[in-house]
């Protein structure tokens, strides 16, 4: 145990320097070492964290974000191989999309290979996406989730359009809407009618857990 | 009244040119652009200054809600008025929709590309450290859903030296340059006033600004 201990706080500090090759290496020697897939995430997302504190201190730019980024996406794939996570039987589906005026798609593509590695049918739209496509989406693919992402301020009022388009097309009752990336704050369901809203990588994939363990329960 | 204005370094040219337009002397309070990075900073610094205007009786706010960092804002015993637009790049198109229509454009104007954490020194500082592979796939992954830099022609700078620096942004990056024609209008109304409801924020004495207040102009 001790050592697991020791290999995650090494990766956790990997990450938060930038160090991309021995961010691989130890996510590979942590679950080599017997700590799960959800330790290791966690592990990343405090790295992650600890980058975000750097940032704001001013000894990181933009540039050392968008490679923290890049090397949490590629170590998803260390991390998550697909024959770790295929299972004939899908935990639930879900459609998500950057929503209109958007076109920020780091944070949702990694929650697109999140949610993907942990068993459910993910429907990704891409981004920039108009209400109309979330509902012509909806009623396509039948989602149990419909997650909506967004970075920019404007995209919080892409966000109730869409909510709103689904509600005009008889949709909305049927569907856990999720909200997710950099515009969600503590305080957006107050004027954002969604279900529920997500800020942490974590947070998101336990919310759509335990829904979808509430629905087919 | 004795007004005070608000303003970003980013938009000094404009908020500048729109004072002498309107033949205003207000003083102005200038903010960092660094500060929009992390939104807590900004929000401090914003107030540090609207808890110090003890001697102006309004506070005229030339930007706009930055990413909700004006969001918990307390107004002292004067308002504070606040255009009704995302950010400063919509400011300079009269409105959010007008902005939306330039969709994956990455906008510029002779002030970002003043200040020192604009886009190329991000990029100088990248080679820097990461080299220039590494450098070439963080910025392919920045840009990667944009098609073009874009400068906001506001009128109020030379255009020729700015044109010519974006250019070098734009063949860097592989993406087409185009210049925009915008304006101060927002700028020149909020300093002129009416402050109709529609366009701007009221916040009225001893209010805090909430999430609900945040709604944009279209």
């Amino acid at each position: 145990m001790s050592d697991i201990t020791s290999l995650e706080s090494e990766l956790i500090n990997a990450l938060a320097q930038l160090d991309e090759d021995r961010v691989y290496d130890l996510v590979r020697k942590t679950l080599d070492s017997g700590a799960t897939s959800e330790q290791i995430l966690n592990d990343m997302n405090v790295g992650m964290q600890k980058v975000g504190t750097i940032f704001e201190s001013g000894e990181y730019f933009i540039a050392d974000l968008m490679f923290a980024g890049m090397i949490y996406r590629s170590a998803l794939d260390v991390l998550l191989p697909p024959q770790t996570s295929v299972s004939s039987v899908k935990k639930g589906r879900i459609v998500i999309g950057v929503v209109e005026n958007d076109i920020h798609d780091i944070g949702k593509d990694i929650v697109v290979c999140l949610l993907s590695a942990d068993n459910f049918d993910v429907i990704d739209l891409g981004i920039d996406m108009k209400p109309q496509a979330f509902v012509s989406a909806v009623q396509r693919y039948h989602p149990d989730i419909v997650m909506l992402s967004g970075m920019m301020q404007i995209a919080r009022d892409s966000m109730q359009k869409t909510i709103d388009a689904l509600k005009n097309a008889g949709l909305r009752d049927q569907l856990y809407i999720l909200l997710g990336g950099g515009c969600v704050d503590p305080d957006i369901l107050d004027y954002i009618d969604a279900d529920a809203a997500a800020m942490e990588l974590s947070d998101t994939l336990e919310k759509c857990n335990a829904y979808v363990s509430r629905r087919y329960q | 009244m004795k007004n005070l204005v608000i303003g970003c370094r980013t938009l000094e040219n404009e908020l500048l040119a729109a004072m002498k337009l309107c033949e205003k002397t207000y003083t102005v309070r200038w903010i960092d652009a660094r500060l929009h990075n992390v939104k807590e900073k900004l929000n401090h610094s914003l107030q540090s200054i609207i808890d110090s205007a003890q001697d102006y009786d309004r506070i005229l706010m030339a930007t706009g809600f930055c990413g909700n960092a004006i969001d918990g804002l307390k107004t002292s015993r004067i308002p504070v008025i606040i255009p009704r637009v995302d950010d400063c790049t919509s400011l300079l198109f009269n409105s959010c929709k007008n902005r939306q229509a330039h969709a994956g454009s990455y906008f510029l104007t002779e002030g970002w590309l003043r200040g020192d954490s604009n886009i190329w020194a991000e990029y100088q500082y990248s080679l820097k450290k990461y080299g220039e592979k590494l450098t070439q796939k963080i910025f392919r992954t920045m840009f990667e859903h944009y098609r073009q830099i874009a400068l906001l022609d506001t009128g109020c700078y030379p255009i020729a030296p700015s044109l010519a620096q974006a250019q070098v942004i734009a063949d860097t990056f592989s993406l087409e340059c185009a210049v925009i024609p915008v304006t101060i209008d927002f700028l020149t109304q909020l300093l002129n006033g009416p402050w109709d409801s529609e366009r701007f924020l009221t916040v009225l004495p001893n209010t805090e600004i909430t999430a609900s207040d945040l709604t944009v102009t279209c």
